[in-house]
């Protein structure tokens, strides 16, 4: 399962992200927005960050203008790991070195045929150097919680 | 204006290169490291200058790996600090007018040392917007409190 969520500065671009992978087989669930007056980004950044780390999503993607203030709030959720990717090896690196669990992109930054190459790499990587990464984002995030 | 700047193994070049810039236009920078090319650990460089920047001991950071990734997620952490990874000249700007992003993230990887200039430069200069989005600022202020042990 992959959780959607985006602002309306976000909404084509995630709409097209879905079809793609639906394509594919996968399964996606939109959590919003479903109103284009509703810009408040923090909330669907939220949205998405629980449905990863609750286990409900194995993966999200977050879209908003430039991607950066739904990764912020998708970052403050503990377990999720937001990582903004607007070229393939980006992608693979948040992957393969970070296990990063949501990737963020900005609807008014990259095209749709571009991004879905990022969206590809980034389902496809495994996090095969993560371990000790992931170890290091635990121990600050337990520090910095309190 | 007071900058903490850090990076690791993978910035190290481009933060000299920024460090430099920002001296020359009359930035007080602090260095937390890395200070020489050797390997560093993901979170010692995120974790300092997120420290001075929520303390305000900093006024904003900078921060550069391989591809800002690590730095924007090991930054947004810590209570306070709403860290940016950019690689464009529009996302900075709107970044610093949208979200106040009081670190921004760079990686020395996938950005050129002019583009990162320029990001730096004008996400100095950018001013916040008013309107709903000092609204959503507290938003995700509300969210670090409600995650919080």
């Amino acid at each position: 399962m992959i959780a959607i969520g985006c602002d309306p500065a976000g909404y084509t671009l995630a709409h097209r992200v879905m079809e793609h992978l639906e394509a594919q087989g996968k399964e996606c669930i939109f959590l919003g927005c479903y109103d284009v007056n509703h810009s408040n980004y923090p909330y669907f950044g939220e949205a998405v960050g629980v449905a990863v780390s609750e286990g409900k999503a194995e993966r999200g993607i977050v879209i908003c203008g430039s991607g950066i203030g739904i990764s912020i709030a998708a970052n403050k959720v503990p377990g999720v790991r937001a990582a903004l990717c607007f070229d393939v090896p980006t992608a693979e690196y948040a992957r393969k070195n970070l296990d990063a669990n949501v990737l963020a992109a900005g609807g008014r930054v990259i095209g749709p045929e571009r991004f879905l190459d990022v969206v590809d790499a980034f389902m496809n990587t495994e996090a095969s150097a993560a371990k000790d990464n992931v170890a290091l984002i635990d121990k600050v995030e337990a520090q910095f919680r309190k | 204006m007071k900058l903490a700047i850090g990076c690791d193994n993978n910035g190290y070049v481009l933060k000299e290169t920024l460090k430099r810039e920002l001296l020359d236009a009359g930035h007080e920078v602090i260095d937390v490291g890395a200070h020489v090319l050797e390997a560093h650990t993901i979170d010692e460089a995120p974790v300092k200058v997120a420290q001075m920047v929520a303390a305000g001991e900093a006024e904003r950071g900078i921060l550069i790996d391989a591809t800002g990734a690590a730095s924007a997620i090991i930054a947004n952490k810590v209570r306070g600090i709403r860290a940016a990874q950019v690689g464009d000249y529009y996302s900075a700007r709107m970044t610093k007018a949208h979200n106040d992003a009081n670190i921004l993230c760079l990686g020395a990887g996938v950005v050129g040392s002019t583009v990162a200039c320029a990001c730096v430069k004008v996400w100095l200069e950018t001013e916040v917007m008013g309107g709903n989005h000092p609204r959503r600022i507290e938003m995700i202020h509300q969210l670090e409190e409600k995650y919080a042990k």
